[in-house]
């Protein structure tokens, strides 16, 4: 959550600045947020006169604020049935601003609700279906819900005042995985253009979002607001965050990675580790947890369930170490994390940017460290030219990666520890070594 | 038939996990040491069967009664390894786990059988019966007791299969006491087997009036044409595959740490002589020698393949990107 955006300063500037009323600014000082930062300050006072609104801002600056408060202000004034509908890529990131919006709603009697998949339909429908204040869904559920469960249920769309597009880069990307197709199922159930207000909300600009600033405009509606507060000069990437990078060789690249893990001054950091596929992701959980590590996973493999409780494990320190997939890289938030590790180096720089947005957040410091093998060098001039910054080689005084693998039989115990996880993933036994009776998930 | 092949933990390895609760547990292995020496207390009443079971301090959920009839008195304390050695050359050798086998005597000598070709073969006559669930709490020394208090006995092997906590249901800290989901007995005879099936099941479990087990309801099948070596060739088989891929694995990654730490070496080496040149340079130059200035680079040579870009889309400009029809249209709706 995005607590302590600032240090603490005596006058709240949501009071003073942005015509934020008093309740509202209440329960966000109660949260530690006083001091507006700047896309908050662009947008809150825009989209509390009314106008759609599209706001770019670098990862970890606030932007959930930035739409939650003048939804909910506007939402007080006149609260009925759905008023809000928050549209996001993925479910986490669904579940983390639903909790954001009732911590800031706490003081008044709001019914937002959670809309997204791997949970049960029925209830979902049942809910909706009883007109809750806000909707925060995942487009595909929710477009589910549209085509299936009924006009009853989904005529309270209807009147929707504020959509939001949060990741809107994500949600409007096309190509394989473009969630295109339900991103349009659901606005076919909203209100048409002029008669709601629309706010998008990215960290990365996208051809896509750029079209639309120049989309036409129907008559009686102010032009589109727009900010792109720090994203044209600084590339995407926030200032207080140092980029390393560390080179592996391909074969040996788990051993690298644990010995990377158990130095003196990464020992004890909260840590988040993303690989290109799920299936390195699981492999990685299970050998780095057969390596004493206090580690989760979060990745599409696993049942929503424990997708959930692992984040929350996570968030509450109780697994020092996250292995996670993309699923992961966009909007989460959690403060604590203060090194990001790219086991695979993401294909695509837009992901990089994303990925190492998860530390160094609301002007924290932070650290990524990239794991560079023979074949990646072309993918990491990439990275580099998209971020307008250098990376630099690793380094920790008195520490020599390889000197320490090479010592002591890391390597012996690293392989032994991947082969008996992959062992594992063979037999289908889950995380804790129980056979797994469920039967695969059908794609 | 049995319909589930719940058996396969039996070669479930010790994880290091804490939710697993297979790990050495001092307050069981005290608890079945106790019982071992209450039931060898037993033994002693009754001498014309007599029966050792295994150290049940690596895991007690399994349990093998051993018996040997007919035999003089055999040394109570069998190691393990003595029984291991024992049927080294049957299909029963189970390798090192806890499970033992218990009629090795029986099946050692029908194996023997063809050399002393005197004796007719003896025929193995035990039956199985398969418990589809089990009273809550109830252990394999209660069960075979309880059994053979209905006379229902000789029984010669029992095993239950301990239950899993699902990840969903809430963590016990208090009751260590395990209950079992199903389980097998393995009887002396077919004909006891087939009459306990025929007799307890779907009856309830009945006893003293008001006791724990009083009111559960026995389920029992038994398991026509069925030996307790089936039971176990499964896990036998999975473990011999799993032993096979494990070696094969282990010999390629020696072959690679052994390359990788090549690798390191030669590098080594080499950082070192660039090291000196570099050193033998400077002090050329530094002897005033500024003529003959080679500024060599290093030449960056790539000889492997490198993995394609996939192009960031911001870097597309609005022109170059000709937006598809339909993404053009979901975009008209939003604003």
């Amino acid at each position: 959550m995005d607590y302590a955006i600032c240090p603490r300063t005596k006058l709240n500037g949501f009071r003073t600045t942005l015509n934020v009323s008093p309740w509202l600014v209440g329960s966000l000082t109660t949260m530690a947020v006083r001091k507006p930062t700047a896309i908050q300050k662009a947008c809150i006072p825009e989209i509390l006169k009314g106008r759609d609104c599209i706001g770019g801002s670098r990862t970890g600056s606030g932007k959930t604020i930035a739409f939650a408060v003048p939804i909910l202000q506007k939402w007080a004034q006149d609260p009925f049935g759905i008023f809000a509908v928050v549209l996001t890529p993925t479910r986490e990131l669904a579940l983390q601003i639903y909790e954001q919006i009732k911590a800031i709603s706490a003081p008044q009697s709001m019914k937002p609700l959670l809309i997204t998949g791997g949970t049960d339909m029925r209830s979902q429908a049942l809910a909706l279906s009883q007109r809750p204040h806000v909707v925060i869904a995942t487009p595909g559920r929710l477009a589910d819900h549209i085509n299936t469960s009924g006009e009853d249920t989904v005529c309270g769309l209807k009147r929707v005042r504020m959509v939001v597009l949060d990741e809107a880069d994500r949600l409007l990307a096309p190509g394989p995985g473009s969630m295109l197709p339900d991103v349009e199922t659901c606005l076919s159930a909203l209100p048409p253009s002029s008669e709601r207000q629309t706010l998008l909300f990215t960290a990365t600009l996208t051809p896509e979002v750029r079209a639309l600033k120049s989309m036409p405009r129907a008559e009686n509606k102010p032009p589109v607001f727009v900010t792109e507060i720090s994203t044209e000069n600084n590339g995407a990437i926030p200032p207080t965050l140092k980029q390393t990078y560390l080179k592996v060789p391909m074969t040996h690249r788990e051993a690298f990675l644990h010995v990377l893990l158990s130095t003196e001054r990464n020992s004890t950091k909260p840590a988040i580790i993303f690989c290109n596929h799920t299936k390195t992701a699981d492999l990685l959980e299970r050998m780095l947890r057969r390596l004493s590590h206090r580690v989760t996973s979060l990745h599409s493999l696993l049942p929503q369930s424990e997708r959930n409780s692992n984040l929350a494990r996570f968030r509450a320190s109780a697994a020092r170490i996250l292995v996670a997939t993309d699923v992961a890289s966009r909007g989460l938030d959690i403060p604590s994390v203060s090194l990001v590790i790219n086991f695979d180096v993401p294909r695509n720089p837009d992901d990089y940017v994303h990925r190492v947005g998860r530390t160094a957040r609301a002007g924290r410091h932070g650290e990524a460290v990239t794991l560079v093998g023979q074949r990646d060098v072309q993918l990491v001039l990439a990275i580099e030219e998209r971020v307008e910054r250098r990376m630099e080689e690793w380094s920790e005084e008195g520490v020599s990666i390889e000197g320490r693998v090479v010592r002591g039989g890391v390597l012996k115990e690293v392989g032994e520890a991947k082969r008996e996880a992959s062992g594992e993933i063979e037999e289908g036994r889950d995380v804790l070594g129980r056979k797994r009776n469920k039967l695969k998930k059908v794609r | 038939m049995t319909t589930r092949k719940r058996n396969e933990f039996l070669d479930l390895a010790p994880s290091d996990d804490e939710d697993n609760d297979r790990g050495y547990d001092s307050e069981a292995a005290e608890e079945s040491k106790a019982r071992i020496s209450k039931r060898r207390r037993t033994q002693t009443q009754d001498d014309e069967s007599d029966q050792s079971d295994n150290d049940s301090v690596a895991s007690d959920e399994d349990l093998k009664l051993s018996k040997s009839k007919g035999k003089a008195k055999k040394p109570q304390q069998r190691s393990e390894e003595d029984v291991i050695s024992d049927n080294d050359d049957e299909q029963q050798e189970t390798s090192g786990t806890q499970y033992l086998d218990v009629t090795e005597q029986e099946t050692k000598s029908s194996k023997r059988k063809p050399l002393d070709k005197g004796k007719p073969p003896k025929k193995n006559k035990t039956g199985v019966v398969y418990l589809s669930s089990l009273p809550p709490y109830l252990k394999p020394f209660a069960l075979k007791s309880m059994l053979e208090a209905r006379s229902f006995g000789p029984i010669t092997k029992v095993f239950l299969s301990p239950s899993v906590r699902p990840a969903s249901a809430p963590r016990r800290r208090s009751n260590k006491r395990k209950t079992y989901t199903d389980g097998w007995v393995e009887f002396a005879s077919k004909k006891t087997a087939k009459l306990c099936a025929e007799t307890l099941n779907a009856s309830i479990v009945g006893g003293r009036k008001g006791g724990w087990y009083h009111d559960d309801v026995w389920n029992m099948k038994y398991l026509k044409g069925f030996k307790w070596g089936d039971l176990m060739e499964q896990v036998q088989r999975e473990r011999q595959e799993r032993e096979a891929k494990q070696r094969i694995e282990d010999a390629r990654a020696r072959k690679e740490d052994k390359v990788f730490l090549q690798g390191v070496e030669t590098g080594k080496v080499l950082d070192g002589m660039q090291r000196k040149n570099e050193e033998k340079k400077k002090r050329k130059m530094e002897s005033g020698d500024a003529g003959g200035q080679q500024t060599e680079e290093l030449k960056v040579r790539r000889t492997f393949k490198q993995n394609e870009v996939k192009k960031g889309r911001h870097t597309i400009k609005d022109g170059e990107a000709a937006l598809e029809d339909d993404t053009k249209r979901v975009l008209g709706k939003i604003f």
